[in-house]
This record gives C-alpha cells, sequence and structure tokens, in this order.
C-alpha cells in the first residue's frame, strides 16, 4: 500500500517508472514482470546478458533487476558494462543471486567489483524473492536516485 | 724374572793352577814316561853290558886257568913244582888277576898267589868250594867238571873265581913218579880269581851315562811336550774356554779360527757351530721371553702372582694401574682391601688341588672403585710338581657388567614399551619362533603368552599373507625391504573363534642384511568400529538434521515458486490475459513437478541402504546409462565417448544404484558442458577399468565449466545445487551414499574453465563372493 501511495504521491512528477527485468528463468521474468506491473512501474525484460544490454541502450530503463547468474553474459559482466558505459552508470540495479547459499557468487563479485574500482550494485537481494522486500528496495533505490537528479 | 737374572749372573773365570794345566799334567806324564823306558832300557843295556863284561872276564880267567894246566901238567911231568909256582905267580901278575891257587884233591893249598893260604886245607864250606860242594858230599864230577864253573871270591874287591878241574891223564898216571894213580878222575882244582873293578867301573860309567840322558831327555821332551802341548791344545782349548765364557755372559759375537786342519780346527768348527746354535736358540728364547713378557705385561687382564702365603710376588703393568703396586703384598688387601683371605678362595683352591679354578669377585681399585672382575687361577709347578705360586688372571667385567645392566635396563625399558603398548605386538625369532606376545595382544586375541610363546603357529597371529611373507624372507635370508605390510582393516580371529578387525602392520626385521625375525603390530579396531558405527549414526542423525533444513529451504524455493506462479495466476484471472494465465499456470505446474522429483530423489536416497548387490558386466551398466542420453547429448552439441576394457570381468555390485550414479555423473557433466560458453567442442568421456588392486573404477570425465574449490568442497553436500532451480542438489548426494554403500569411495579433480572428473571406485567384489563370481552369467 505504502508503494502504491508512494508511487500516486510521487506521479505527478516522475510518471510510471520503467524497471528492466533480465533472468534467465522464464518463471522469474514473468513473476516479476507481473508484480512490478501490479504495483504501478511498467517493464521491460530480457532473457540473457546479450538481450539485455540491447534492450537497457533501447529502453533507457529508471531500474534493472539482474540476475547475476546467466548463460551468454553473466550478470556479472553485464554489470561491468553497464557501470562502463557512460549513458548508463547512473542506472540503480537491484542485483539478485540465484544461489541458495549466495555468499559465493556475492564474494566472488564483490571482489570482482573492488578489483576495477567498479561501484557496488545499489542492492543485493536473493532469491527466493521476497515480493514485500523487492517493492520496499525498488522505491527507496528510486526515492534516493530522484533526490540528487532533483535537487 | 728372577730365574732369569740368576741365569745371566756372571761367573769368574779362573785361570786353573800350572799344575792342574792339561798341557802341564800331559808333558810331565809323558816325560815320566820317557824317563821311566829310558831308564828301563838302561837298567837292561847295563845287565847285559855286565853280564857280557863278566862273560868276558870268565873267557878270560877260563882261558888263564886252561893256559895255567897246560903249563901244571907240563911241570908236573917234569917234576917242575918251582916252575909251576913260577907260572902261577906270572899269571896272578897278570893285570886285573887278583888270585891264582891251585888245591890237590884233599882241597890243600899247593901252589897260590896268596902265600898266607898255602897248604891250608879249605874245606867244603869256602865259597869257592861250596858251589859244587854244598853240603859236604863230594861233586860229581860230570858236566859242570868240563865247564867252567864260574863264582865269585869276593876278598875285599868284587871278584870273580874260575875253577878249572884238572882232570887224570895217561901222562899223569903213566908217569914214573906214579904219583897219581889211573883210578883217579879229578887231580886237583885249578882256581883263578879275576878282579872285576875294570868291569864294574865300566859298567858304573855306563849306568851314569844313562841316567844323564835319561833325565836331559825326560826334561827335554816334557818341555817340548807341554810347549806343544799349551801352543797347539792350551791355546785354542783356551780360547773355546774364553769363548764358552764368553757366551755364558751372553757375548755371542764371537767366532773362533777354523783355519786349522786338525781336531781343534774341527772343535772350533764344531763350536762355532754350536754358537751359533746356541746364539740362535738364545735369541730365539729372548723374543719369546720377550714376547712372553709383553704378554704378561700387556695382556688385557690383572695378572699377579701369589705365593703360598697369598702374598704377590709379581704383577702386571695393568694390575698395578688398577690396583696400585701392591707386590709384597697379600692378594686380598690388594684386589679387595680385606684383612683376611676371601671366602672360596679359587688360588687356595689350586693350591690345594692343583688344577685351575675361577670365580668371579668384586674388588676395589686404587682410587676405591668398585671393579668387577673375573678371575682365572693356575697353578705354577716346581720340579718336584709342586704348585709354588699361583697365577691370578683376572679379566675386568665392570664395563661388561655396566653394559650388562645398561642392557638390562634397556631391555627392560623395551619389555615396557613393548609390553605396555596398546597396540598388541607379536615377534618372532629367524627361526619364526615367536618370542613377543605383549599384554595388549593377549587382549585382543584372547590368548595367554605362556601358551603361544615358543610356537611357530603364526598363522593364528598374523594375516595369511604376513605369514607367507615371513616364511618366504627367513628361508632366502636376504634382505628385502619390501618384505613389509600394512592393513588399515583386516581381522585376526582371537582364540574364541571370532573375528576381531585389526588394522595391521607387520615387517620384517633385519640386521647387517640378513633376518633376524618378524613383528607385527596390530590396533584393536572393535572399539574403533563400534565409535565408527556410532559417529556413522550421529552422521546420519547430522545428515537427517541437514537434509530436513535443506529439504525446508529447498520446498521453500518451490513454495516460493509456486506462490509466484499463483500470484501471476492471480494477477492473470484479475486482468483476464489469457497468456499470462497460461505462463502462471506453467509456473505452477513446473514447481509441482520439481517436488516431485525432490520427492523421487529423497525416496532414493532413504532407499539406498538396501543395495542388492549381484554379479553383472559393468561394461553393460555403462553402455545402459549412456543409450539414455545419447539424444540430449547429440542436442547438447557434446560428444559423448566410452572407454572400457573389452576383458573388463564380472564385478559383484548393485547394477540399478551404480546406474542411478552414473546418470548421475554423466547429467551433471553434460550440464557442465552446456554452461560452459568459453569452449566449442564439448566432451564427455565415460571410463571403466579394473585397478591392480582388484577395485573397479568408473570415471565420468568432462571438459565443461569446472568447478571452483569452494563448489568442489560442497558439491556432495545435499540440496547444494549451481544449477539454481533447474537442480535438487541431492543427485551427488545420493551418488555418493550408493557407492559408499558399495564400499567405494567417489573423488572429483576440478579446474574451473577446465572441467572435472568424477572418479568412482568401487571393490570388484567384497572377499566372501569373489569365488561365485567366475560362475556367474556370461564370465
Amino acid at each position: 500500500m505504502s508503494r502504491v501511495r508512494a508511487w500516486r504521491n510521487g506521479g505527478h512528477h516522475m510518471d510510471k517508472a520503467k524497471i528492466m527485468v533480465i533472468d534467465d528463468e522464464e518463471d522469474v521474468v514473468t513473476f516479476l514482470t507481473t508484480l512490478l506491473e501490479e504495483n504501478g512501474y511498467t517493464t521491460c525484460w530480457a532473457l540473457d546478458g546479450v538481450e539485455g544490454m540491447e534492450k537497457i541502450q533501447k529502453e533507457r530503463p529508471d531500474l534493472i533487476c539482474l540476475d547475476l547468474l546467466m548463460p551468454e553474459k553473466t550478470g556479472i559482466i553485464l554489470y561491468r558494462e553497464i557501470r562502463k558505459d557512460p549513458s548508463l552508470k547512473e542506472i540503480p540495479v537491484i542485483m539478485i543471486t540465484g544461489f541458495a547459499a549466495p555468499e559465493y557468487p556475492l564474494i566472488d563479485f564483490k571482489r570482482f567489483i573492488s578489483k576495477r574500482s567498479i561501484p557496488p550494485p545499489e542492492v543485493f537481494m536473493e532469491k527466493p524473492i521476497d515480493r514485500e522486500a523487492l517493492l520496499r528496495a525498488i522505491e527507496e533505490t528510486l526515492e534516493r536516485k530522484e533526490k540528487p537528479t532533483g535537487s | 724374572m728372577e730365574a732369569r737374572k740368576n741365569l745371566n749372573r756372571e761367573q769368574p773365570i779362573r785361570r786353573l793352577p800350572l799344575r792342574r794345566a792339561l798341557a802341564f799334567r800331559l808333558g810331565l806324564g809323558m816325560g815320566l814316561l820317557t824317563l821311566f823306558s829310558v831308564l828301563a832300557f838302561g837298567y837292561f843295556s847295563v845287565t847285559s853290558q855286565r853280564a857280557e863284561l863278566i862273560g868276558q872276564v870268565e873267557e878270560k880267567a877260563h882261558w888263564l886257568g886252561e893256559g895255567i894246566v897246560t903249563g901244571l901238567k907240563q911241570g908236573m911231568a917234569r917234576h917242575d913244582p918251582e916252575g909251576i909256582d913260577g907260572l902261577v905267580q906270572a899269571v896272578g901278575r897278570q893285570r886285573g888277576v887278583s888270585l891264582v891257587r891251585l888245591m890237590d884233591r884233599t882241597g890243600t893249598v899247593r901252589f897260590t898267589t896268596n902265600p898266607e893260604e898255602l897248604g891250608r886245607k879249605l874245606d867244603a864250606t869256602e865259597e869257592s868250594c861250596n858251589s859244587c860242594h854244598s853240603q859236604g858230599i863230594p861233586a860229581r864230577a860230570g858236566k859242570a867238571a868240563k865247564m867252567a864253573r864260574l863264582y865269585s871270591i869276593d876278598t875285599g874287591g868284587r871278584l870273580l873265581g874260575t875253577i878249572t878241574h884238572i882232570y887224570n891223564e895217561r901222562s899223569c898216571f903213566s908217569a914214573p913218579c906214579h904219583f897219581h894213580k889211573e883210578g883217579q878222575r879229578v887231580l886237583g882244582i885249578l882256581e883263578v880269581g879275576v878282579s872285576l873293578e875294570e868291569a864294574y867301573r865300566s859298567i858304573s860309567a855306563a849306568v851314569t851315562k844313562t841316567s844323564l840322558f835319561a833325565i836331559s831327555l825326560f826334561l827335554g821332551i816334557t818341555a817340548l811336550f807341554v810347549a806343544g802341548l799349551l801352543f797347539f791344545i792350551e791355546r785354542p782349548i783356551r780360547r773355546i774356554l774364553d769363548a764358552t765364557h764368553r757366551i755364558s755372559r751372553g757375548d755371542y759375537g764371537c767366532k773362533l779360527d777354523e783355519t786349522s786342519q786338525d781336531e781343534l780346527g774341527e772343535l772350533a768348527r764344531s763350536f762355532n757351530r754350536l754358537s751359533e746354535r746356541i746364539r740362535t736358540r738364545e735369541e730365539e728364547l729372548e723374543k719369546s721371553r720377550q714376547e712372553h713378557e709383553t704378554l704378561f705385561e700387556n695382556v688385557p687382564a690383572y695378572v699377579a702372582v701369589v705365593d703360598r702365603e697369598y702374598r704377590i710376588v709379581q704383577a702386571n703393568k695393568n694390575f698395578k694401574e688398577t690396583f696400585g703396586h701392591r707386590v709384597g703384598e697379600s692378594c686380598f688387601s690388594a684386589y679387595k682391601g680385606l684383612d683376611e683371605k676371601c671366602p672360596n678362595c679359587p688360588v687356595e683352591m689350586t693350591f690345594s688341588d692343583g688344577a685351575c679354578h675361577r670365580s668371579e669377585e668384586i674388588g676395589l681399585n686404587k682410587r676405591g672403585k668398585e671393579i668387577h672382575y673375573l678371575v682365572y687361577t693356575a697353578p705354577i709347578f716346581d720340579r718336584e710338581g709342586e704348585a709354588l705360586y699361583a697365577i691370578e688372571m683376572s679379566v675386568d667385567l665392570t664395563v661388561t657388567k655396566r653394559l650388562e645392566k645398561e642392557l638390562r635396563v634397556s631391555q627392560e625399558y623395551l619389555d615396557n614399551l613393548v609390553e605396555n603398548s596398546i597396540h598388541g605386538i607379536v615377534a618372532t625369532d629367524a627361526t619364526g619362533k615367536i618370542i613377543i606376545f605383549n599384554r595388549a595382544a593377549e587382549r585382543i586375541l584372547g590368548y595367554d603368552a605362556s601358551q603361544v610363546k615358543e610356537t611357530r603357529d603364526l598363522e593364528r597371529f598374523f594375516p595369511l599373507e604376513f605369514v607367507q611373507m615371513i616364511w618366504s624372507g627367513l628361508r632366502q635370508g636376504t634382505a628385502r625391504r619390501d618384505l613389509k605390510m600394512v592393513a588399515q582393516e583386516t581381522w585376526l580371529r582371537s582364540s574364541k573363534g571370532e573375528r576381531v578387525p585389526v588394522r595391521f602392520s607387520g615387517v620384517l626385521l633385519w640386521e647387517d642384511g640378513t633376518p633376524v625375525g618378524a613383528v607385527g603390530f596390530f590396533q584393536d579396531l572393535t572399539a574403533f568400529k563400534a565409535l565408527e558405527q556410532e559417529k556413522l549414526q550421529a552422521e546420519r542423525l547430522a545428515v537427517v538434521g541437514q537434509t530436513v533444513a535443506a529439504l525446508a529451504h529447498g520446498i521453500k524455493n518451490i513454495i516460493t515458486g509456486l506462490e509466484g506462479g499463483v500470484y501471476v495466476v492471480q494477477t492473470a484471472m484479475k486482468r483476464r490475459d489469457d497468456s499470462l494465465l497460461q505462463k502462471g499456470w506453467g509456473m505452477v505446474e513446473r514447481n509441482i513437478e520439481k517436488i516431485s522429483h525432490t520427492v523421487k530423489d529423497l525416496l532414493t536416497y532413504s532407499k539406498v541402504a538396501a543395495v542388492d548387490m549381484q554379479p553383472v558386466k559393468p561394461t553393460e551398466i555403462v553402455e545402459e546409462v549412456l543409450s539414455l542420453f545419447k539424444d540430449k547429448a547429440r542436442q547438447c552439441g557434446v560428444e559423448i565417448v566410452l572407454e572400457a576394457p573389452a576383458d573388463l570381468p564380472m564385478a559383484y555390485l548393485d547394477p540399478k544404484a551404480i546406474h542411478t550414479c552414473l546418470t548421475n555423473l554423466v547429467s551433471n557433466a553434460i550440464d557442465a558442458c552446456v554452461e560452459d560458453t568459453s569452449k566449442s567442442d564439448h566432451r564427455v568421456i565415460v571410463r571403466t577399468r579394473l585397478e591392480e588392486d582388484d577395485s573397479l573404477v568408473f570415471e565420468v570425465i568432462d571438459n565443461g565449466v569446472g568447478m571452483s574449490e569452494e563448489v568442489r568442497a560442497k558439491a556432495f553436500s545435499s540440496f547444494f545445487t549451481t544449477k539454481g532451480t533447474k537442480g535438487t542438489g541431492l543427485g551427488l548426494m545420493v551418488t555418493d551414499k550408493l557407492v559408499q554403500e558399495h564400499g567405494g569411495k567417489i573423488t572429483v579433480e576440478s579446474a574451473p574453465g577446465l572441467g572435472s572428473t568424477f572418479r568412482i571406485t568401487i571393490p570388484r567384489a567384497p572377499e566372501e563372493a569373489s569365488g561365485g563370481l567366475h560362475e556367474g552369467p556370461g564370465a
């Protein structure tokens, strides 16, 4: 309810934020897009990193929900490309990890990030995805992003 | 040593007094012999000369007599008494004639040169008459009358008288005076006395000359002889004597002159040979003496000679160094510092029975430290065979004793180690006889050490393999380092016939390349096994706990997926969006399917405990599995290769279980290849082979993504998956479990980006079943 309100409250100046879902599992994409649309966001999606990059450049989303492990181009590589691209690096990323025990890739990932002095993603989320927590994280991230741009 | 000194004591050379010198004696004897010879010769010569002289005198007197008789007869015939008297007086005046007288038949002196006796009648006792008319008997004219009788008349001087018979002749009795009758034979006697002075004088001179000659000859010969003897005999003899003296003084250097060819030269040569032999002998003796002395002094023993009063008369260096200079002291005092004889004194026994004795003693050295020694006593006999001294030879046992003690201590230490080891220790000597059977071995196997020691029933205490090793090793007798056996898990039979699980290690013991025995160590695994069982139980419980937690997590995942699906379905229904509804329903369906998979794996896992072992051909199982994956592999662009030897023997295993294991591994391998985007050619190799230890190996090798160390470590944990929602996280766990139930193990090697190798190693057949395998189907 609060998120719907927040969206409605901010609706006059920020019309329907666009959120992009990138995950190799179709079920996850279906679920997340459905959830986000139900909560007043517009969505777009991709099933792998290559497609994801194309769509990001085309759609210019306000926020990206990125699955870490994907075939073809993993979430890590995609994230790096996003952050390296000056036109895209401001887009906040919620990194979703698909591990039951997520510490390994996260550690790897953080190590990877720090090595290349790339800022970490705004939020880490673990599967199975808690709907409430995801929505709250998206709302907070968008608000944080809005403030510096708005000021 | 004393005796030797006596022998060597120098004897002064005494000069013999001349009277005892051989030359003098010989010379004197020779001289005397000469003297007597000459004297005897002289005596006989003088005697014969005298007889000759007297004979000459007698002849002369006889001739005179005959002459007078002839003159007398003529005078008688002419009746010329004055003429006769004149003739008598004339003859009487002849030199050397001292008496001429003429007696008639009656013995009346008718004519004589001695006027005093003229007309005197001589009787038969008269010296001139008694030679014939002894005992007053008228002389029988005969032979005596024919020959002139010799006799001597001593008238103050030495005289020789000759009697000449005047026989009756025709002219006498036919003469005109008819004085003489015809029947008368002897008319008278004429006696002529001749002086022997001259003869005696010459004899005396001869005697004197002979005597002088004899004496001078005696002196000369004696002197010459003595000188010759002195020069030719005495001098060489003295030289020999000197040489013998020198030899007796120990100077063997002198050589006698051998040039002489006579007996003395021979003697000198003989002497030189003798002295040479003596010298050699003496040198040998000296050498031997020195050897004995060196031996005595340096023999590594305490040597002392004691007399019957137990006084030390001699001691060697070793003795003196250890006990001090105790010569002259009593042996008990020297050796032990005692005031009286030791009990059971071996010296006493030696003196009493003359035999050798030995005993072990403890003495004190000069610093008062205890000395253990073994003393041997031996008698030293004199010529009468009585033991004068006893020699004590003592061998120091102090070090030996100390070593013995140390050895004993170390032996006890080792014995203690062995006895108190918690592991069973059974050891044999070089003949395979059991000499060590420690308490732990007694406890573990239930035997009494005393029953099994000295036996060779190695089969009861060692695994058969090790027993064979022992016998072959001991028989060959050569060192081989590989003759040892380690069995992590085996079993031995207890005295009650029960199987006792043990960890066994056995080794043959060597010394200098020859076997000296064998030892087996075994650890009782009964308790360990029980513990292991407990641990397994605990692990199982832990696994259950983990499994439950992981299951809950997995189920939560699935439920989340389900919820997501339901949410999508609800949203689709709300929106009346059919395509979304379909998607949502698909999600629901897939999650339900996942639950079904999970349950199936769980069921498999729980059923694993009861594996159904049977003889099968491993290759058949592998081929079956690979045929299942043929299509999927082709779709994914993965080549599957089977590498199995054609002669792979039958194995005893659960075909379904192994099927499941291989299915899981091959499935994983294909997934890993699919996941890997770095390479274009992907291949899964399935390999089976038989190891040398008769274990069967299945390898599934892929060149897919590989695993990091962290992933590899967790690979066999339950519900761990890298496949996200696609895996149940149970496959490898189930595989591991199944392999364990076969008594095998599963290992994995992996490198990220290069691929993984999963290796299942299981025993081809448990021991009990191996017999039946060869009759298995298709075998």
